[in-house]
């Protein structure tokens, strides 16, 4: 038997609403919970792939477990919970966010800007330079 | 075959885990192994179903978790809360509650 389905399960419940943080602390438990399954079947002399056969036969059918999560309304993102007031709400949040967007880009790439402008700086003094010496070559040339 | 949960467990694995949580806190496989115990194997659960368990509980305010390293592994270990106790004296009522009503209809089926 193949081993739990642990990606399908985090595409399905972050696609239904329950908030990352959430997920990933699902998946933490149900990972750990299904390597102490092999752990205490190869304790019992089980063969690797005949315990991890055993631990995901114990850990039970993965539907269950997404069907459990969605039925508590309380699990789920508070957009999920109150679809109408995130309609209404996040389009003004994001007239909010969209100026500081660039700001955020600049802080967030800081180090990249700076070689950027450093690179463009260098390139325009040489580029001046050579116009100069060109100027001058023409003066007294 | 990986295993289910019949229809008729509605409601039994809160039971359980609000009872077996009064006495310590524990782990999800912890919590798990106890039930097995605890039941005389009696009850098996598909044990990926708890945590939807756990986590609605302690949403609801009946459960608290902290994280604690244990063996190189993060455990998250819950423990049972005032509220909870509250809910697991309602849940506990109701069962015997029940269990008296089907046990009276088991013994006597004219009367029921």
């Amino acid at each position: 038997m193949r081993e739990p389905d642990f990606t399908i399960l985090r595409t399905r419940l972050l696609e239904n609403g329950i908030p990352p943080r959430h997920v990933r602390r699902t998946l933490g438990e149900l990972e750990d919970h299904y390597r102490d399954l092999v752990d205490e079947a190869a304790v019992n002399g089980v063969s690797l792939e005949d315990a991890r056969a055993q631990a995901t036969a114990r850990l039970g059918d993965m539907d269950e477990v997404i069907a459990g999560m969605l039925a508590c309304p309380d699990l789920r993102g508070w957009a999920y919970r109150h679809p109408r007031i995130a309609v209404v709400l996040y389009p003004i949040a994001c007239l909010f966010a969209l100026p500081a967007m660039p700001v955020i880009a600049g802080v967030s790439n800081a180090p990249m800007l700076a070689r950027w402008g450093a690179s463009l700086l260098l390139a325009g003094l040489f580029t001046a330079t050579m116009l100069l010496v060109l100027q001058l070559s023409i003066l007294f040339g | 075959m990986a295993q289910s949960n019949p229809p008729f467990m509605s409601g039994v694995p809160e039971l359980l885990l609000l009872r077996l949580l009064d006495q310590q806190e524990m782990y999800g496989y912890e919590l798990v192994r106890s039930i097995r115990k605890v039941t005389g194997e009696a009850i098996s659960l598909g044990e990926g179903v708890i945590y939807p368990v756990l986590h609605s509980l302690e949403k609801n305010g009946s459960l608290k978790s902290r994280r604690k390293a244990v063996a190189g592994r993060t455990r998250v270990y819950y423990a049972l809360t005032r509220k909870g106790r509250d809910r697991l004296d309602d849940l506990r009522s109701d069962w015997h509650r029940i269990q008296g009503g089907i046990t009276t209809a088991l013994e006597n089926p004219s009367h029921a």
